[in-house]
């Protein structure tokens, strides 16, 4: 049995303004940082491996607001936060709409600050403020993909 | 764990997500397990899981609440309320964090029809908004379903061993994390003195980092403040923090060539063996090396 609203993502959901006909520049939501399995045993393979890297890189969001914002499965888009910005790939997943998951690791701590813990000494990791654009539209060209280990953070 | 294997007959999963990420949980410990009085396993078991989506854990659940972000200080609020019976009107309370009353009636009446409940809860939980409050009326809502019934609640911890270091704490200082001793006496206090805050302001001008990698696991400004100052990596592998740090001691990994003491996650100390030779050091033996020369240089 499940209980629950069809669309449980945060008040603050809301889409940015079309950018073609069918597609909106932007969705604007919170990240939440999750293991998954995949994450867990390449993690345990070497942080360093391709698989590992590719995994942390990878956005799951709600279908709908993959088409909404005129990708498709895999596509890439940029994350952006008050902190940082990474270019992820999309995959469609099971999940309210304005809510996207990311694989704990590298990627996802670009988006967020140390200085922001709320008092709790712990950063933001499940529930950060992010925009989701597609890449490459506006400013958003150029964009270093994901997942390329520390090289980028300094 | 070896309680909930053998007894619970009711098991409830919120913020966690095992089956991903504590992989042989279920069938060892929680709602697959066949234990003492639990002989027929999943089928004797009722398996509730709160999430903010559907996951492989809530999809095997006979129960999912799907809630919205941010409230496990409200789920836990309404919980206790209907396990005190307080009146609560459908009217006033429709639903609580996206929920309607009615299903977290039904979640009550599970706990109270239970014989032993165990509640397993994840950094969903913890690390929502709130934090350290939502833990505490986690706890209050423990002990409320223990009026009723027995009831068990256990925190899904991370990385193997992870509570370690928070029992030897604990047993040296009190505190089990976060604790500063700047002063020369033992301070905690998690929002000033975890790392986070600590890089954050910039205070530490030099770091030992011990079986951990703040290269993958802290935010990227925090990691900016390390790479800034003579770091000391201790650690069995290669991962995002060896790159940098300015000395790196590859040690022999405990459990597989050095042996040790691991704390499972409720608290059980399970000794761990040797099982083949390294060419490095344990990680013990590394740290006992370095005492030894900072006290020789003290005395000198």
């Amino acid at each position: 049995m499940h209980c629950g609203p069809e669309h449980a993502g945060p008040p603050a959901w809301r889409v940015g303004s079309a950018r073609e006909e069918t597609a909106v520049s932007h969705i604007t939501g919170a990240l939440v940082t999750v293991r998954t399995a995949k994450q867990g045993a390449e993690m345990e393979s070497g942080k360093t491996n391709a698989k590992y890297l590719a995994e942390i890189a990878t956005l799951r969001l709600n279908p709908d607001d993959l088409t909404a914002l005129g990708l498709e499965e895999g596509g890439q888009a940029v994350l952006a936060s008050a902190h940082g910005r990474v270019v992820v790939t999309c995959r469609a997943a099971e999940g309210p709409r304005g809510l996207f998951f990311l694989p704990l690791g590298e990627v996802a701590n670009r988006l967020c600050s140390a200085a922001v813990t709320n008092g709790t000494g712990v950063p933001q990791w499940k529930y950060l403020e992010v925009t989701v654009s597609p890449r490459g539209t506006g400013d958003d060209d150029g964009e270093q993909a994901g997942g390329t280990g520390h090289a980028d953070v300094s | 764990m070896g309680e909930a294997r053998n007894r619970a007959d009711l098991i409830i999963y919120w913020g966690c997500n095992p089956v991903e990420t504590h992989m042989r949980h279920l069938s060892r410990y929680s709602s697959l397990a066949k234990g003492l009085y639990t002989p027929e396993g999943r089928k004797g078991r009722k398996v509730v899981a709160i999430d903010i989506r559907p996951t492989p854990t809530t999809k095997g659940a006979d129960l999912f609440l799907q809630v919205k972000p941010g409230n496990t200080f409200e789920i836990a609020s309404v919980l206790r309320a209907l396990l005190r019976g307080e009146r609560l009107e459908e009217e006033a309370v429709a639903a609580v964090a996206g929920v309607p009353l009615a299903s977290w009636r039904e979640v009550a009446e599970a706990i109270k029809a239970c014989r032993y409940g165990v509640l397993f809860f994840g950094l969903g939980v913890t690390q929502c908004r709130g934090s350290d409050i939502n833990v505490e009326q986690v706890g209050l809502l423990i002990q409320d379903a223990n009026v009723h019934t027995r009831f068990y609640g256990l925190a899904m911890r991370g990385h193997g061993n992870v509570n370690g270091s928070n029992q030897v704490m604990t047993w040296l200082t009190g505190y089990p994390m976060s604790v500063n001793f700047s002063h020369g006496f033992a301070q905690f206090n998690p929002g000033e003195f975890s790392v986070l805050p600590m890089l954050a302001r910039g205070e530490p001008d030099a770091a030992l980092i011990v079986a951990t990698d703040p290269g993958a696991h802290l935010p990227a400004d925090a990691v900016r403040h390390l790479r800034s100052i003579p770091t000391v990596a201790i650690d069995p592998h290669k991962n995002q923090t060896t790159p940098w740090a300015t000395v790196v001691i590859p040690v022999a990994p405990s459990g597989v060539a050095a042996a040790g003491t691991f704390y499972r996650m409720d608290n059980v100390p399970l000794r761990v063996r040797k099982l083949i030779e390294s060419p490095y050091p344990s990680d013990e033996e590394v740290l006992a090396a370095m005492k030894e020369r900072i006290d020789h240089a003290l005395r000198a």
